[in-house]
Protein backbone atom coordinates (compact mmCIF):
# COMPACT_ATOMS: atom_id res chain seq x y z
CA UNK A 1 0.00 0.00 0.00
CA UNK A 2 1.21 3.50 -0.68
CA UNK A 3 -0.28 5.04 2.43
CA UNK A 4 1.67 6.62 5.25
CA UNK A 5 0.39 5.82 8.73
CA UNK A 6 0.82 7.60 12.06
CA UNK A 7 0.12 5.89 15.39
CA UNK A 8 -0.47 8.34 18.24
CA UNK A 9 -0.56 6.70 21.67
CA UNK A 10 1.38 7.36 24.86
CA UNK A 11 1.69 3.61 25.37
CA UNK A 12 4.63 2.09 23.45
CA UNK A 13 2.94 -1.25 23.98
CA UNK A 14 -0.21 -0.10 22.19
CA UNK A 15 1.87 1.28 19.33
CA UNK A 16 3.62 -2.08 19.01
CA UNK A 17 0.28 -3.89 19.19
CA UNK A 18 -1.02 -1.92 16.23
CA UNK A 19 2.16 -2.58 14.25
CA UNK A 20 1.65 -6.27 15.00
CA UNK A 21 -1.94 -6.11 13.75
CA UNK A 22 -0.74 -4.54 10.51
CA UNK A 23 1.84 -7.32 10.09
CA UNK A 24 -0.67 -10.05 10.87
CA UNK A 25 -3.09 -8.60 8.33
CA UNK A 26 -0.24 -8.22 5.81
CA UNK A 27 -0.94 -4.51 5.54
CA UNK A 28 2.30 -3.10 4.19
CA UNK A 29 2.18 0.66 4.44
CA UNK A 30 4.72 2.90 2.76
CA UNK A 31 5.74 4.21 6.18
CA UNK A 32 4.60 3.96 9.79
CA UNK A 33 5.36 6.87 12.11
CA UNK A 34 4.78 6.96 15.87
CA UNK A 35 4.03 9.73 18.33
CA UNK A 36 3.56 9.59 22.11
CA UNK A 37 1.16 12.52 22.38
CA UNK A 38 -0.57 15.23 20.35
CA UNK A 39 2.43 17.55 20.30
CA UNK A 40 4.71 14.87 18.90
CA UNK A 41 2.00 14.03 16.37
CA UNK A 42 1.80 17.62 15.17
CA UNK A 43 5.56 17.53 14.60
CA UNK A 44 5.09 14.51 12.36
CA UNK A 45 2.24 16.20 10.51
CA UNK A 46 4.51 19.22 9.94
CA UNK A 47 7.09 17.18 8.08
CA UNK A 48 5.32 14.12 6.70
CA UNK A 49 2.32 13.33 4.58
CA UNK A 50 0.02 11.26 6.79
CA UNK A 51 -2.80 9.41 5.06
CA UNK A 52 -4.12 7.46 8.02
CA UNK A 53 -3.74 8.27 11.73
CA UNK A 54 -4.69 6.09 14.68
CA UNK A 55 -5.18 8.36 17.68
CA UNK A 56 -5.66 7.62 21.37
CA UNK A 57 -7.57 10.16 23.46
CA UNK A 58 -6.11 9.96 26.95
CA UNK A 59 -2.53 11.16 26.56
CA UNK A 60 -0.29 13.56 28.48
CA UNK A 61 0.86 16.95 27.11
CA UNK A 62 -1.78 17.14 24.36
CA UNK A 63 -4.62 14.64 24.28
CA UNK A 64 -6.27 13.18 21.21
CA UNK A 65 -9.27 15.52 21.23
CA UNK A 66 -6.98 18.57 21.29
CA UNK A 67 -4.91 17.06 18.48
CA UNK A 68 -8.01 16.47 16.35
CA UNK A 69 -9.15 20.04 17.00
CA UNK A 70 -5.79 21.33 15.76
CA UNK A 71 -5.96 19.07 12.69
CA UNK A 72 -9.46 20.37 11.93
CA UNK A 73 -8.33 23.99 12.29
CA UNK A 74 -5.40 23.49 9.93
CA UNK A 75 -7.36 21.59 7.29
CA UNK A 76 -5.42 18.36 7.84
CA UNK A 77 -8.60 16.36 8.30
CA UNK A 78 -9.33 16.88 4.62
CA UNK A 79 -6.27 14.85 3.64
CA UNK A 80 -5.85 12.51 6.61
CA UNK A 81 -8.26 9.83 7.70
CA UNK A 82 -8.31 9.58 11.48
CA UNK A 83 -9.32 6.59 13.61
CA UNK A 84 -9.75 7.24 17.32
CA UNK A 85 -8.93 4.13 19.35
CA UNK A 86 -10.03 4.78 22.87
CA UNK A 87 -11.86 3.67 25.98
CA UNK A 88 -14.11 6.71 25.49
CA UNK A 89 -17.79 5.72 25.63
CA UNK A 90 -19.56 9.08 25.88
CA UNK A 91 -22.12 9.21 23.07
CA UNK A 92 -21.91 12.98 22.73
CA UNK A 93 -18.15 13.03 22.31
CA UNK A 94 -18.25 10.12 19.86
CA UNK A 95 -21.00 11.80 17.81
CA UNK A 96 -18.97 15.02 17.64
CA UNK A 97 -15.97 13.05 16.39
CA UNK A 98 -18.05 11.30 13.76
CA UNK A 99 -19.42 14.64 12.54
CA UNK A 100 -15.81 15.64 11.89
CA UNK A 101 -15.40 12.51 9.79
CA UNK A 102 -13.43 10.70 12.47
CA UNK A 103 -13.76 6.94 12.71
CA UNK A 104 -14.05 5.40 16.17
CA UNK A 105 -12.82 2.05 17.43
CA UNK A 106 -13.48 1.25 21.09
CA UNK A 107 -10.94 -0.48 23.33
CA UNK A 108 -10.68 -3.35 23.83
CA UNK A 109 -10.48 -4.20 20.16
CA UNK A 110 -9.66 -7.38 18.26
CA UNK A 111 -7.08 -7.35 15.47
CA UNK A 112 -9.81 -8.07 12.95
CA UNK A 113 -11.70 -4.96 14.11
CA UNK A 114 -8.72 -2.84 13.01
CA UNK A 115 -8.58 -4.61 9.65
CA UNK A 116 -12.30 -4.09 9.04
CA UNK A 117 -11.91 -0.42 9.93
CA UNK A 118 -8.98 0.03 7.54
CA UNK A 119 -10.88 -1.71 4.75
CA UNK A 120 -13.88 0.52 5.40
CA UNK A 121 -11.74 3.65 5.33
CA UNK A 122 -9.85 2.72 2.21
CA UNK A 123 -13.10 1.76 0.53
CA UNK A 124 -14.60 5.20 1.07
CA UNK A 125 -11.34 7.07 0.57
CA UNK A 126 -9.69 8.54 -2.48
CA UNK A 127 -6.34 7.53 -1.00
CA UNK A 128 -4.74 5.10 -3.45
CA UNK A 129 -4.29 1.58 -2.10
CA UNK B 1 -18.78 5.75 41.62
CA UNK B 2 -18.36 4.63 45.17
CA UNK B 3 -22.09 4.77 45.66
CA UNK B 4 -22.99 3.30 42.28
CA UNK B 5 -20.68 0.36 41.79
CA UNK B 6 -20.67 -3.03 43.44
CA UNK B 7 -17.69 -5.27 43.95
CA UNK B 8 -19.45 -7.79 41.73
CA UNK B 9 -19.55 -5.28 38.87
CA UNK B 10 -15.92 -4.38 39.39
CA UNK B 11 -14.92 -8.04 39.41
CA UNK B 12 -16.96 -8.87 36.30
CA UNK B 13 -15.63 -5.93 34.30
CA UNK B 14 -12.01 -6.60 35.28
CA UNK B 15 -12.22 -10.30 34.48
CA UNK B 16 -13.82 -9.60 31.10
CA UNK B 17 -11.18 -7.03 30.17
CA UNK B 18 -8.37 -9.41 31.13
CA UNK B 19 -9.90 -12.00 28.81
CA UNK B 20 -10.54 -9.60 25.95
CA UNK B 21 -7.26 -7.69 26.05
CA UNK B 22 -4.72 -10.27 27.14
CA UNK B 23 -6.44 -13.66 26.88
CA UNK B 24 -5.90 -14.15 30.61
CA UNK B 25 -8.60 -16.14 32.38
CA UNK B 26 -9.15 -15.62 36.09
CA UNK B 27 -11.45 -16.52 38.93
CA UNK B 28 -12.44 -14.33 41.90
CA UNK B 29 -10.10 -14.73 44.87
CA UNK B 30 -10.05 -13.61 48.49
CA UNK B 31 -9.04 -9.97 48.89
CA UNK B 32 -7.76 -10.57 52.40
CA UNK B 33 -5.13 -13.06 51.32
CA UNK B 34 -1.63 -11.76 52.09
CA UNK B 35 0.30 -10.30 49.18
CA UNK B 36 3.74 -11.76 48.84
CA UNK B 37 6.51 -10.58 46.58
CA UNK B 38 6.67 -7.49 44.45
CA UNK B 39 3.97 -5.95 42.33
CA UNK B 40 3.29 -3.64 39.44
CA UNK B 41 0.91 -0.95 40.71
CA UNK B 42 -1.08 1.58 38.72
CA UNK B 43 -3.50 4.36 39.60
CA UNK B 44 -5.89 6.15 37.28
CA UNK B 45 -7.98 9.13 38.38
CA UNK B 46 -11.47 9.73 37.06
CA UNK B 47 -13.95 12.57 37.36
CA UNK B 48 -17.54 12.83 36.25
CA UNK B 49 -20.76 12.20 38.15
CA UNK B 50 -18.39 11.06 40.91
CA UNK B 51 -14.68 11.51 41.46
CA UNK B 52 -12.14 8.97 42.53
CA UNK B 53 -9.38 6.72 41.34
CA UNK B 54 -8.91 3.14 40.33
CA UNK B 55 -5.94 1.32 41.79
CA UNK B 56 -4.58 -1.97 40.53
CA UNK B 57 -1.71 -4.15 41.60
CA UNK B 58 -0.62 -7.17 39.64
CA UNK B 59 1.90 -9.85 40.44
CA UNK B 60 5.01 -9.53 38.24
CA UNK B 61 4.19 -12.85 36.59
CA UNK B 62 0.72 -11.68 35.63
CA UNK B 63 2.05 -8.36 34.35
CA UNK B 64 4.53 -10.28 32.20
CA UNK B 65 1.69 -12.45 30.88
CA UNK B 66 -0.27 -9.30 29.96
CA UNK B 67 2.68 -7.90 28.04
CA UNK B 68 3.51 -11.15 26.27
CA UNK B 69 -0.05 -11.84 25.20
CA UNK B 70 -0.78 -8.27 24.15
CA UNK B 71 2.35 -8.21 21.99
CA UNK B 72 1.99 -11.79 20.79
CA UNK B 73 5.48 -12.78 21.92
CA UNK B 74 6.85 -15.47 24.20
CA UNK B 75 6.90 -14.67 27.89
CA UNK B 76 10.67 -15.18 28.04
CA UNK B 77 11.25 -12.62 25.28
CA UNK B 78 13.46 -9.80 26.66
CA UNK B 79 10.93 -7.24 25.47
CA UNK B 80 8.35 -8.53 27.93
CA UNK B 81 10.37 -7.15 30.84
CA UNK B 82 10.42 -3.71 29.21
CA UNK B 83 6.66 -3.65 28.71
CA UNK B 84 5.18 -5.03 31.93
CA UNK B 85 4.43 -1.62 33.47
CA UNK B 86 2.98 -0.36 30.22
CA UNK B 87 0.79 -3.47 29.99
CA UNK B 88 -0.63 -3.01 33.49
CA UNK B 89 -1.30 0.67 32.79
CA UNK B 90 -3.11 -0.15 29.57
CA UNK B 91 -5.10 -2.87 31.31
CA UNK B 92 -6.21 -0.39 33.97
CA UNK B 93 -7.09 2.13 31.28
CA UNK B 94 -9.41 -0.33 29.54
CA UNK B 95 -10.94 -1.50 32.83
CA UNK B 96 -11.63 2.12 33.77
CA UNK B 97 -13.27 2.91 30.44
CA UNK B 98 -15.47 -0.17 30.58
CA UNK B 99 -16.36 0.38 34.23
CA UNK B 100 -17.39 4.03 33.99
CA UNK B 101 -19.53 3.27 30.94
CA UNK B 102 -21.25 0.45 32.79
CA UNK B 103 -21.75 2.39 36.01
CA UNK B 104 -22.49 5.91 34.74
CA UNK B 105 -23.87 5.06 31.29
CA UNK B 106 -22.74 6.39 27.91
CA UNK B 107 -24.43 9.77 28.24
CA UNK B 108 -22.40 10.82 31.28
CA UNK B 109 -19.33 12.98 30.74
CA UNK B 110 -16.42 11.28 32.43
CA UNK B 111 -12.78 12.27 32.28
CA UNK B 112 -10.18 9.55 32.70
CA UNK B 113 -6.64 10.44 33.63
CA UNK B 114 -3.44 8.87 32.39
CA UNK B 115 -2.38 5.74 34.33
CA UNK B 116 0.47 6.30 36.78
CA UNK B 117 2.43 3.06 37.02
CA UNK B 118 5.27 1.86 39.21
CA UNK B 119 6.99 -1.35 40.21
CA UNK B 120 7.29 -1.97 43.92
CA UNK B 121 9.14 -4.54 46.00
CA UNK B 122 6.32 -4.72 48.55
CA UNK B 123 2.73 -3.68 48.03
CA UNK B 124 0.44 -2.31 50.70
CA UNK B 125 -2.44 -0.38 49.13
CA UNK B 126 -4.90 1.76 51.04
CA UNK B 127 -7.89 -0.02 52.49
CA UNK B 128 -11.04 0.26 50.41
CA UNK B 129 -14.43 -1.40 50.77
CA UNK B 130 -14.47 -1.65 46.97
CA UNK B 131 -11.71 -4.17 46.44
CA UNK B 132 -11.67 -7.28 44.31
CA UNK B 133 -9.05 -9.92 43.67
CA UNK B 134 -8.67 -12.19 40.68
CA UNK B 135 -6.35 -15.15 40.30
CA UNK B 136 -5.26 -17.36 37.42
CA UNK B 137 -4.99 -21.13 37.65
CA UNK B 138 -1.23 -20.66 37.98
CA UNK B 139 -1.66 -18.48 41.07
CA UNK B 140 -0.88 -15.15 39.41
CA UNK B 141 -2.85 -12.45 41.15
CA UNK B 142 -4.45 -9.08 40.51
CA UNK B 143 -6.24 -6.76 42.92
CA UNK B 144 -8.34 -3.78 41.94
CA UNK B 145 -9.71 -1.05 44.18
CA UNK B 146 -11.89 2.00 43.80
CA UNK B 147 -10.57 4.86 45.91
CA UNK B 148 -13.35 7.40 46.35
CA UNK B 149 -12.52 11.10 46.22
CA UNK B 150 -8.92 10.61 45.12
CA UNK B 151 -9.19 12.57 41.88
Amino acid sequence: MSQSVLIVDDSPLMRKMLRRVFRMAELEFASIHEAGNGIEALAVFATEQVDLAFVDINMPEMNGLELIQRLAETGKLQTTKVVVISTERNEGRIDRLKRLGIHYLPKPFRPEDVCVMIDQILGESEIPR
Amino acid sequence: MSTSVTVETLSEVAAQVLEDVAFVFTEPAAVAAPWSGGAIEATLAFSGPERGALFVRASPGLAALFAANMLGIEIDDPEVTERTQDAVGEMLNVVAGSLVARVFGTSALVHLGVPQVRATASSDPAASPFSVALMTDEGERLELQILAGEA
